[in-house]
C-alpha cells in the first residue's frame, strides 16, 4: 500500500517545478516521464479498479441463517392461508404513512427490477382548510381485485387469480405484450417493460409469503404502515359497493379491490389528489391508431362498395361493365386496406411472434373477439376480394356471391363493433361505447366514401364515356352529400366536448377538453382543419362541380385530395382519442 | 420402447406442444423474477442477485448515517438492504440509501479530467496535465495576488479522512489561508450555538432519544421527508409522546405530530423567549439545575421579562392559550427533548434561535438524561466530519487557529513545522465569495458540492465564480452546474468506490468502504489529494498518509484530550465491528456503550464546566413582503427521494419517478384567487434578484401570505436573498420577498 518516494527522485522533481515556477508563465504544462508522481499516479489508478472488503467480511460470514429482519415484520404477515371465502390483501394505516416513499424503491429493489420499474408508488391527497390543513400520503401497488379487470381484458389468459391466496399474478411467459391491461386496470398496476415486451405487476411477493417471508414492501416500510391481511371476500365487495375505498381513488365497484385503507383521523371531505389538476397525455399507440383507421377504412370500403353493387344506397346508371371493372379495383383496394390495418396492430405488440396467441381469451376479452372477428373479416374479404380477379373467371352464382360480401360486411361490421368495445369495457369515460361507437362507425363511413369516389372518378376518366360520365357525376354529388353530412356530424361530435371546458367540475371529459384545447391543441387545430376541409369544403367544391358536366381528370384530383386530407385527419382523430383520453388512477403526486 | 409406444407418446406430445405454444407457466421471463434465499440473514432475494458475500457500510446522502448491507458479487456490489443490526435505523432506509448504488452508475459520471481551452471547450486531458496545470496555474495565481488568493471549498460529502487531508494540504503544503465547507449552509449555525452554550461544537444527543423522550419538540424540522429514518426512531417510541411541531407550513412531520404550532416565519426566537417567560412565570424551571451547571440565567430571566404572552402571540400568530398549553407540555414531560434543523440553522438569527432552544432546556434540566437534550439534526453525511477534521473555521480535532498552543499540539501531531498553520482562521463561505467579488481571491478549489446551484442569491454567485481567474471543480459528475463552469475538472471516485469514515449526527463514526470500481480514470479524493501534494511539492509533509486509515490514525491523537476524543477505536477493523462508534471515545476508557449522550455529569466543555446562557434581542426580516414583492418564500426539502442539488439523485431513474420533475410552488387557496393562479397552472415567482417559472400546486399547507419551493431545483436561488447569520455566517433561505402572477396562458 505504500508508494515510498526515492529522495533523490522527488528532488529532482521539486527542482524542476522550482524551475518553472521562476518562469513565472502560465502555458501548456510540459510533462516529464520520469516524474516520480507518474509512478504514484499508476498505482493509485490500479489500486482504484480494485475493490476491497475481504479484511471486513469476517464480520458477516453467516450464510446460512435466518432472515436478520425477521422480528420485525412477523406481526405483519398473517400466521396462516386465507380460508374458503377469504384472501390476502395490503392493508395500509394511512396514519403511519409519511410518504417518505421507501417502500416504491425497496419492492424496485428486492423484486429485482428494471431500472425504471416500479411496482408501487405513492401518492398525496390534500384539503381542508387554511386553519386546518390536512395532508396524507398514500401508497398504492396492485389491489389483487376480487374482479380484476386486467384478467378480463387479458386476450391470451396471462394473468391468473390464485384460488388460495386471491394473488392476481400476471404469468410474464404468456404475456405478447398488447398492454390492454394498462387499459382495463383502472389503478394504473400493470407497466410496460420495453426491453422485455412485456408487461409486469405486483405479485404481492407472493415467493416471499410462501417462505413465509412479508413483501418487500410491509419489511422496508419504516413506519409499519403496510401489512398483509386476510379478508373476506364478502366483505370487500360490501365496502366496494358502498364506495368505501379511498377518497380520490377510482370508484371500487368495476374491480372490488382488496386493499384496506384504515385510518383513525377523520379525513375531510374536500380531500383531492395532488395531480387532480394536472392532466398529462398520454401514450398515442401508434400502431393501434393506424390498425383502427385502416381496419375502419376497409370496412367502410367493404360496405359502400356492396351498398353501391346492390343499389341500396341509389340506383347507379352505369353500364355493367363498368361497374365490374370499378369492383376489380375495389374489392382489392379494400382489401388490402385492411391487411394494413391488421398489420399494423402486430407491432403493437410487444412480443409479435406470439400473436397467435390473441384469440386465447375469447371468453372473456374484447382483443380476442376482435381478433376473431377481423381474421373472419380477412379471410372472407380475401376470397371475395379475389373473385373479380380470378383468372380462371371463377364464377361464383350470384346468390352465393352476395352472400359472401353481405358475410364480409357482417364480419367486418362485427371488428369494428368489437374495437368499440375494446375501448369502452375500459370504462374510461371518454371512450365511453355510444361515443367511440359514433366516430369509428363514421370513420368507416368517411373513409370508405372517398375509395369509392375514387375508384369511379378514375374509372370515368379511364372510359371517356359521356353516359358513364352522368352517372358518375349523379353517384359523385351524392356520395358527396353524404360525407358533408357524416363529417358535419363526426366534427360537431368531437367538438362537443369543448362544452366541458365551462364545466367549474374537473370531470374526466373537462380534462380531455383541457388537454385538447391546451397541450395537445396543435394536433387538435390540425385535426379539425384537416376534417374540415377533407370532409365539407373540398366535397362541398366537387359537389357543385358535378351539377354540370366536368373534366374526370381534375375531379379525380380533387379526390384524392379529399381522400388523403380526410384520412389524415381521422389519423389526428384517433391518435388525440388516445392522448386526450383521460386514465384513471390513484392518487398521484403533485405535477412539477 | 416399442414402435408403436414411441408412435402413442410422440401423439400425446402433441397436444402437449400444442398447449406449450398456448399456455406458458415458465420461461426466462418468469425466471427473471425468480427468488431465492440469499444467506446471510437477507431473506430472499432475486435469484440474479444472490451474492457470495455481504458487507455493511454507512450511508453516503444524509447526517442520520443508516448502515447498509451491500451485497456483493466476485467483490462487487450488486444491491444492497438496510442493515438490521445497526443502532441508527434497525432494518429500515429511505429511498436515497436503497438508490445510492445506482446513482454510483450514471452517464454524465466524470471520467478523465478535463480542461478548458483556448476556445472555452473543456477538452480531457490525461492526469499528469490535469495535475500540472492545477499545480502551475495555481501557483501563478499565488504569485501574482499573494499567497491568500487562491481558497478552497470543502464539503460535508467526502470522508472525515478526505477532508483532513484536504484542509492539511491545502492550507499546511499550498499556503491557503481561506477554505470553507458547504457545511456553512447547513450546519455552521449549530457549531456556534453549541460552541458557545456548551463551550465545544457537541450535539449531545443519540437517536435512542428519540424512544426515550416524552415530549419530543420538532423545530423548523420536516423529519418524515428530510429524515425518514428518525421518524422512525419516533414511531418506535413506546412511551406515546407529545409530539410539537413548530413550523410554518404543515408538514408531513407537522401532520402527524400531536401538537403543531403553525408560527409566523423567523418569529421562532420571539415564540423560544415567550415559552421561557412562562416556564419562568409559572415556576416551571428547574433552579437547582440552573444554579449548578450554567451561567447568565439572571440576565436571562431579565431578558425575557419582557416578552409577554400578549407580545409573543402577535410576533408569533400563535395565541397566548397554546402558548401557555406549550410550555405546560414542557412542565409536565418527564423527558422533554428539543430538536431543529434548517428551519433553524438557515437563518439570520439561526444561532440565537438554536441558543433559544438550548436555553429551554437547561433551565428545565432537559440535558443528559434519556430522552433530553437540545439537539441540532444534521443535514449531510459527514457534517460533523467537517466541523471537527475539515481544518477550516477550526483547527484539526475542534481546535482553534488563532490559539498558539493549538497550533503547537497540531505541529507535533503531523510533525510539520508550527509555522506552517496559519494562525488566524479562514474567512466564512460568503466571505470567500466577496472575496472573489473584490478580487482578493483569484483560484478556487471546489470539492464535491455545487454553489452554482446551492449558493443563495445564485445569478450573483454565477457572476462572482466566473471571474475566477482559475476554477478547479473535483467531483463525480462532469455535469453540475458548478463542475461545468469549471477550468479544470478533476474526476472523483464516489461514496462506494473508496474509504473513510463519516460522522453523523449523534457523533458516530461509521464506516464507508470500496465495493464498486471507479469509472474510467476517477480516482478517490484521497488518491487525488496525494498526486496533488507530490505535484505541488509537499508531499514530503504527508508522506504517512498514504492510505485513509493512515489518516485515522492521526485524526486519533489529534482528538486526544479533546471532547471528540477517539483515540479509545483501534482501527477500521474494529470500527466495523463494532457497528459504529460515538465519540468521545478515549483510549482505555471501558468498553463504549452503543447508545451514549453528553453531559450526564452535568459537566459542560467551558472551563467552568458550566454551560451559558447565550440570547440576543429578535431581529425584523431584512426583506419582509412589500407592495411590489407581496408574498414571503420559504424554501425546504421536497421529497425524500430528492437529495440537495439533485447531483446525485436526479441519477436513479427509479428515485425520479418518486418527485416532480420541474419546479412546483406550494401556494394556499386565498393568495392564488387573489392573484389569478389556478391549480397546475405555470406561474412566474420574482423577487428582486431573478424570477423562475413553477407550476402552481394550491395548498392549505402553506398558509396565506406565504409561498413554499423545495430548493432542489436549480431556478430556486435565484430568489433567495443573500443574507447571513452575523455569528455563524449561515446563509438564511428561508425568508425572501417575492410576487407571483400567472404565466402565458399556458396548462389546465
Amino acid at each position: 500500500m505504500a508508494f515510498a518516494l526515492s529522495p533523490s527522485a522527488l528532488f529532482s522533481f521539486l527542482g524542476s517545478r522550482v524551475s518553472s515556477l521562476t518562469l513565472n508563465i502560465i502555458e501548456a504544462p510540459t510533462r516529464h516521464g520520469d516524474s516520480p508522481s507518474k509512478d504514484l499516479l499508476g498505482a493509485l489508478l490500479r489500486e482504484q479498479q480494485a475493490t476491497a472488503v475481504e479484511r471486513f467480511s469476517r464480520w458477516h460470514e453467516t450464510e446460512d441463517c435466518a432472515p436478520a429482519n425477521e422480528h420485525l415484520y412477523r406481526e405483519l404477515i398473517p400466521l396462516s392461508l386465507p380460508g374458503p371465502g377469504e384472501q390476502y390483501a395490503f392493508e395500509v394505516d394511512l396514519d403511519s404513512c409519511s410518504g417518505c416513499k421507501g417502500c416504491v424503491v425497496a419492492c424496485h429493489n428486492q423484486n429485482g427490477l428494471e431500472p425504471d420499474e416500479v411496482w408501487r408508488s405513492v401518492g398525496l391527497l390534500h384539503g381542508g382548510s387554511s386553519a386546518l390543513p390536512v395532508i396524507q400520503h398514500v401508497t398504492t401497488a396492485c389491489h389483487h381485485c376480487l374482479e380484476p379487470a386486467c384478467l378480463e381484458g387479458c386476450p391470451v389468459d396471462a394473468y391468473e387469480k390464485d384460488p388460495v391466496t386471491g394473488i392476481v399474478r400476471h404469468l410474464d411467459d404468456q404475456c405478447f405484450g398488447c398492454q390492454y391491461c394498462i387499459l382495463k386496470c383502472p389503478y394504473d398496476v400493470p407497466k410496460y417493460s420495453h426491453s422485455k415486451g412485456i408487461v409486469r405487476k405486483c405479485d404481492m411477493c407472493h415467493q416471499r409469503l410462501a417462505v413465509g417471508e412479508a413483501p418487500a414492501c410491509v419489511q422496508a416500510c419504516p413506519n409499519h404502515a403496510i401489512r398483509i391481511r386476510v379478508v373476506n371476500l364478502q366483505e370487500t365487495a360490501d365496502t366496494a359497493e358502498a364506495n368505501l375505498f379511498l377518497p380520490g381513488a377510482p370508484e371500487p365497484r368495476y374491480t372490488l379491490p382488496t386493499t384496506v385503507y384504515k385510518t383513525k383521523k377523520p379525513l375531510p371531505a374536500n380531500l383531492l389528489p395532488a395531480d387532480y389538476f394536472a392532466a398529462a397525455p398520454q401514450s398515442a399507440h401508434w400502431p393501434l391508431v393506424l390498425m383502427l383507421i385502416f381496419t375502419q377504412m376497409s370496412v367502410g370500403a367493404f360496405v359502400i362498395e356492396q351498398l353501391l353493387a346492390d343499389g341500396l344506397l341509389f340506383a347507379l346508371g352505369a353500364s355493367p361493365d363498368f361497374n365490374a371493372t370499378t369492383r376489380a379495383v375495389h374489392l382489392p383496394a379494400a382489401f388490402v386496406l385492411g391487411m394494413t390495418g391488421l398489420a399494423a396492430s402486430v407491432f403493437h405488440l410487444g412480443r409479435p411472434w406470439l400473436a397467435y396467441r390473441a384469440i386465447l381469451g375469447w371468453r372473456k376479452s374484447w382483443i380476442s373477439r376482435e381478433a376473431l372477428a377481423f381474421g373472419a373479416f380477412a379471410g372472407l374479404a380475401s376470397l371475395y376480394a379475389a373473385l373479380p380477379l380470378s383468372p380462371f373467371g371463377l364464377d361464383l352464382p350470384d346468390l352465393w356471391e352476395r352472400r359472401l360480401g353481405l358475410a364480409v360486411s357482417v364480419s367486418g361490421i362485427a371488428g369494428v363493433a368489437c374495437s368499440v368495445m375494446v375501448y369502452a369495457s375500459t370504462r374510461r369515460p371518454c371512450w365511453g361505447g355510444g361515443y367511440t361507437g359514433l366516430k369509428f362507425g363514421l370513420s368507416c363511413v368517411l373513409l370508405g366514401i372517398p375509395v369509392a369516389l375514387l375508384i369511379e372518378m378514375a374509372a370515368a376518366a379511364w372510359s371517356q364515356d359521356a353516359a358513364q360520365n352522368d352517372a358518375v357525376r349523379q353517384s359523385v354529388s351524392r356520395l358527396c352529400g353524404w360525407l358533408v353530412f357524416a363529417s358535419l356530424v363526426k366534427l360537431s361530435a368531437e367538438g362537443a366536448v369543448f362544452a366541458w371546458l365551462r364545466s367549474r367540475q374537473m370531470t374526466p371529459f373537462k380534462r380531455t377538453a383541457l388537454l385538447l384545447a391546451g397541450e395537445l391543441a396543435p394536433t387538435t387545430m390540425k385535426r379539425f382543419l384537416l376534417g374540415t376541409m377533407g370532409g365539407v369544403v373540398l366535397p362541398g367544391v366537387l359537389w357543385s362541380y358535378a351539377s354540370s358536366p366536368f373534366d374526370p381528370l381534375s375531379a379525380m384530383l380533387a379526390v384524392v385530395l379529399i381522400l388523403l386530407t380526410l384520412l389524415a385527419g381521422e389519423i389526428l382523430e384517433r391518435q388525440l382519442f388516445f392522448t386526450a383520453s383521460v386514465a384513471p388512477k390513484m392518487p398521484g403526486a403533485p405535477a412539477g | 420402447m416399442s414402435t408403436a409406444a414411441k408412435k402413442e407418446s410422440m401423439w400425446n406430445a402433441f397436444p402437449g406442444l400444442l398447449h406449450g405454444l398456448a399456455r406458458q407457466h415458465d420461461g426466462s421471463l418468469t425466471r427473471d423474477l425468480v427468488q431465492n434465499p440469499g444467506g446471510f440473514g437477507l431473506g430472499q432475494v432475486p435469484a440474479k442477485q444472490t451474492p457470495d458475500a455481504v458487507t455493511s457500510m454507512v450511508c453516503g446522502f444524509c447526517s442520520t448515517g443508516c448502515g447498509l448491507n451491500i451485497h456483493l458479487r466476485e467483490g462487487q456490489a450488486i444491491s444492497l438492504t438496510p442493515t438490521v443490526e445497526y443502532p441508527v435505523n434497525v432494518g429500515m432506509a429511505c429511498p436515497k440509501g436503497w438508490e445510492s448504488l445506482a446513482v454510483l452508475a450514471a452517464d454524465d459520471r466524470a471520467t478523465q479530467p478535463l480542461l478548458r481551452d483556448e476556445r472555452g471547450r473543456r477538452q480531457p486531458v490525461d492526469w499528469p496535465t490535469a495535475l500540472a496545470t492545477f499545480t502551475q496555474r495555481m501557483r501563478a495565481v499565488q504569485e501574482r495576488h499573494g499567497p491568500h488568493s487562491t481558497a478552497f471549498l470543502s464539503t460535508g460529502q467526502i470522508a472525515t479522512e478526505e477532508m483532513a487531508y484536504l484542509g492539511s494540504l491545502a492550507k499546511f503544503g499550498m499556503g491557503m489561508l481561506h477554505g470553507d465547507g458547504n457545511t456553512r449552509q447547513c450546519m455552521a449555525t449549530s457549531v456556534v450555538a453549541y460552541k458557545q452554550a456548551f463551550g465545544f461544537d457537541a450535539p449531545p444527543y443519540t437517536y435512542d432519544d428519540f424512544e426515550q423522550s416524552d415530549v419530543i419538540v420538532l423545530v423548523g424540522s420536516n423529519l418524515c421527508i428530510a429524515h425518514p429514518i428518525l421518524w422512525q426512531r419516533i414511531c418506535r417510541n413506546k412511551r406515546q409522546p407529545k409530539i410539537v411541531v413548530i413550523d410554518p407550513r404543515k408538514t408531513e412531520t407537522a401532520m402527524s405530530a400531536t401538537h403543531h404550532l403553525p408560527l409566523k416565519p423567523k418569529s421562532d426566537l420571539t415564540l423560544f423567549y415567550g415559552l421561557a417567560h412562562l416556564l419562568i412565570r409559572e415556576s416551571w424551571t428547574k433552579p437547582e439545575y440552573i444554579a449548578a451547571h450554567t451561567n447568565g440565567f439572571d440576565e436571562f430571566r431579565e431578558h425575557v421579562a419582557a416578552f409577554t404572552p400578549q407580545r409573543v402571540a402577535a410576533a408569533t400568530g400563535i395565541d397566548a392559550e397554546t402558548l401557555l398549553a406549550t410550555a405546560r407540555l414542557i412542565h409536565e414531560g418527564e423527558r422533554v427533548s428539543f430538536w431543529w434543523t434548517m428551519g433553524v440553522n438557515q437563518s439570520y438569527e439561526g444561532v440565537r434561535a438554536a441558543q433559544g432552544l438550548i436555553n429551554l432546556a437547561l433551565m428545565t434540566g432537559n440535558i443528559g438524561r434519556p430522552g433530553t437534550g437540545a439537539n441540532s439534526i444534521t443535514g449531510q453525511c459527514n457534517a460533523m466530519g467537517s466541523r471537527l477534521f475539515s481544518n477550516t473555521t477550526n483547527l484539526l480535532g475542534g481546535r482553534d487557529f488563532t490559539n498558539p498552543e493549538h497550533r503547537q499540539r497540531v505541529a507535533e501531531v503531523l510533525s510539520i513545522d508550527p509555522g506552517k498553520i496559519p494562525d488566524q482562521p479562514s474567512w466564512a463561505y460568503d466571505q470567500i465569495i466577496e472575496g472573489i467579488l473584490k478580487g482578493k481571491i483569484c483560484g478556487l478549489w471546489v470539492v464535491a458540492t455545487n454553489p452554482a446551484h446551492s449558493w443563495i442569491n445564485q445569478n450573483m454567485v454565477r457572476d462572482v465564480l466566473s471571474r475566477l481567474e482559475f476554477l478547479v471543480v473535483q467531483d463525480m459528475y462532469h455535469s453540475t452546474e458548478t463542475a461545468v463552469m469549471a477550468d479544470l475538472l478533476l474526476p472523483a471516485a464516489a461514496w462506494g468506490e473508496k474509504e473513510g469514515t463519516l460522522i453523523n449526527s449523534e457523533r458516530r463514526f461509521g464506516l464507508i468502504k470500496k465495493v464498486a470500481r471507479a469509472p474510467g480514470q476517477a480516482l478517490s479524493d484521497f488518491s487525488i489529494f496525494r498526486l496533488i501534494a507530490e505535484e505541488w511539492g509537499c508531499g514530503e509533509m504527508f508522506r504517512n498518509w498514504t492510505e485513509p486509515e493512515a489518516v485515522f490514525q492521526s485524526m486519533k491523537e489529534l482528538s486526544r484530550g479533546q471532547p471528540c476524543d477517539i483515540t479509545g477505536i483501534r482501527d477500521y477493523l474494529e470500527l466495523d465491528a463494532r457497528g459504529g462508534v460515538q465519540w468521545p471515545c478515549p483510549d482505555h476508557a471501558p468498553e463504549a456503550e452503543q447508545q451514549r449522550r453528553l453531559f450526564a455529569d452535568g459537566r459542560f466543555f467551558h472551563n467552568d464546566g458550566k454551560a451559558r446562557f447565550v440570547f440576543d434581542p429578535p431581529a425584523e426580516m431584512p426583506e419582509p413582503p412589500n407592495a411590489r414583492y407581496p408574498l414571503l418564500l420559504l424554501t425546504g426539502r421536497g421529497t425524500a427521494a430528492q437529495w440537495h442539488t439533485q447531483t446525485r439523485t436526479a441519477k436513479s431513474p427509479v428515485l425520479r419517478k418518486l418527485y416532480p420533475g420541474g419546479v412546483y410552488l406550494e401556494i394556499n387557496p386565498a393568495d392564488a384567487r387573489k392573484y389569478g393562479v389556478r391549480p397546475n397552472q405555470m406561474v412566474m415567482v420574482e423577487s428582486q434578484r431573478g424570477k423562475l417559472s413553477a407550476k402552481a400546486f394550491v395548498t392549505h399547507s402553506v398558509q396565506p401570505g406565504q409561498v413554499f419551493l423545495p430548493m432542489h431545483y436549480e431556478p430556486v436561488n435565484r430568489l433567495t436573498l443573500a443574507h447571513f447569520d452575523p455569528h455563524s455566517r449561515q446563509p438564511s433561505y428561508k425568508n425572501c420577498a417575492v410576487s407571483v402572477r400567472p404565466a402565458e396562458a399556458h396548462g389546465g
